[in-house]
């Protein structure tokens, strides 16, 4: 791997990093408490559908091409509370 | 972004028959692949949605917004991976933004199983009935798993036929899958869908099968063939059909291997049939046929140039061949020889 590769690599990680602590922060910060039993249902249902979603790509062709399907969840998760930090 | 965080220390892959987790990955992979799509997510997230989200009735109002996150999403997250290829010199901008265009339409494909999944999170305990729907999604892919497994073990039936044909006449080896090749060309020349591609490439591959019932005296023989010995080598087509037909393969492409040798104004074997009543496509796997055996050697002549096998192709353009086919194998060796042509002439400036 070529040094701008990993350097690269870095900087895209940190800034995943960072954006997680912000979406953290928002979401602990934000969350409806009184309605946590609810919340954990659907963080639970969530997750298994996103593990689901990224674990089990659809082989499209004999040529063994995977069509990753882990959009379903993702935009499932963006619209479902339609709030981006969860 | 927490859910997809959570979710990617769960996710187990197959990738080259090995399992692959968070476990045995590289950590800078893993944290590289899961920062690339948390920006992806983030980024159209709150350009298309804002802070505050998705507001009113979701169907149908947010079917168009959807479907440009998605777009968005896939977008930066390929974008992102591609700089890191080219960064490490794996692959070339121009193939890249390729395979890009080739897969967008299938991730937007997967779009409308997204909103559907939002619609029921958002329905009073839908949550419950998006986890029971997704036993008839997996179930549906899994049929379609083994459907394109029972593909592969198809393709490799006929690879399997070809190899075991091959062997027996050294003379032709390489002979079908050039054909195949060239006639694929030929065919994306003439703007086929890709379904009869798939079928003409078969069938192509298939062509010669009937060979394997002709004796190899015959068929290695060095000199040229006498009457009788042309008249049982032109009963390779039958045989051929014979035994596709046991192997369940689909009508179009048995009448294709049947008809290869017909010629476009009648005459030739095994029926005699004239151009009204050959399909197309038999005449593509002729063409192809006859331009691969011409600029290949054989045990009583060597190979033409590929020139003076299109010569000959043209002068039997409308006798033996197909006048249309004639023309797409001639615009497609145009096309391959235009760009040799203006790189010697760069060269030579």
């Amino acid at each position: 791997m070529t040094k701008g590769a990993k350097a690269y690599l870095t900087f895209i990680s940190l800034c995943g990093a960072a954006l997680l602590g912000y979406a953290g922060y928002q979401y602990f910060t934000n969350i409806d408490l009184a309605n946590w039993a609810l919340e954990l249902q659907q963080m639970v249902c969530l997750i298994v559908l996103c593990v689901l979603c990224s674990s089990l790509p659809i082989v499209v062709s004999p040529k063994q091409q995977a069509l990753d399907i882990s959009i379903i969840s993702i935009l499932a998760a963006i619209v479902v509370k339609a709030r981006t930090q969860r | 972004m927490i859910v997809y965080f959570i979710s990617s220390l769960f996710v187990v892959k197959k990738l080259d028959n090995k399992h692959q987790h968070v476990l045995n990955t590289p950590f800078i992979k893993t944290a590289f692949n899961t920062a690339n799509l948390m920006i992806a997510i983030y980024i159209p997230g709150i350009l298309i949605f804002g802070e505050s989200g998705f507001q009113g009735e979701l169907l149908p109002n947010v079917i168009l917004p959807a479907a440009l996150y998605t777009a968005m999403t896939f977008l930066i997250n390929s974008t992102l991976l591609v700089i890191f290829f080219i960064l490490s010199r794996k692959v070339k901008l121009s193939d890249a933004s390729k395979t890009t265009k080739s897969i967008l339409p299938n991730v937007l494909f997967a779009m409308p199983l997204g909103v559907l999944m939002a619609w029921l999170f958002n329905m009073e305990g839908g949550h419950w009935i998006a986890m029971i729907m997704l036993f008839p999604l997996l179930l549906a892919r899994y049929a379609w798993s083994l459907y394109v497994e029972s593909q592969v073990q198809h393709m490799r039936l006929i690879e399997a036929f070809v190899s075991s044909m091959e062997a027996k006449d050294h003379y032709t080896e390489g002979h079908s899958r050039r054909v195949s090749a060239l006639a694929v060309q030929i065919a994306r020349q003439l703007r086929y869908p890709a379904a009869k591609i798939k079928q003409i490439e078969i069938a192509a591959l298939l062509h010669d099968i009937g060979k394997i019932g002709i004796e190899e005296t015959i068929l290695q023989k060095p000199n040229r063939l006498n009457l009788e010995e042309q008249k049982r080598i032109q009963e390779h087509p039958l045989i051929g059909v014979e035994t596709v037909r046991r192997v369940g393969i689909s009508e179009e492409i048995v009448e294709m291997i049947r008809h290869h040798h017909e010629r476009y104004e009648g005459g030739g074997y095994p029926d005699g049939l004239d151009h009204t009543k050959v399909s197309f496509e038999a005449y593509i796997l002729g063409v192809a046929d006859a331009f691969d055996a011409m600029t290949s050697d054989r045990p009583y002549r060597t190979a033409m140039s590929t020139h003076v096998a299109m010569t000959i192709l043209e002068k039997e353009s409308g006798k033996q061949f197909h006048p249309d086919v004639v023309r797409a194998m001639r615009d497609y060796l145009y096309a391959q020889e235009t760009p040799r042509v203006a790189q010697s002439q760069e060269t030579t400036a």
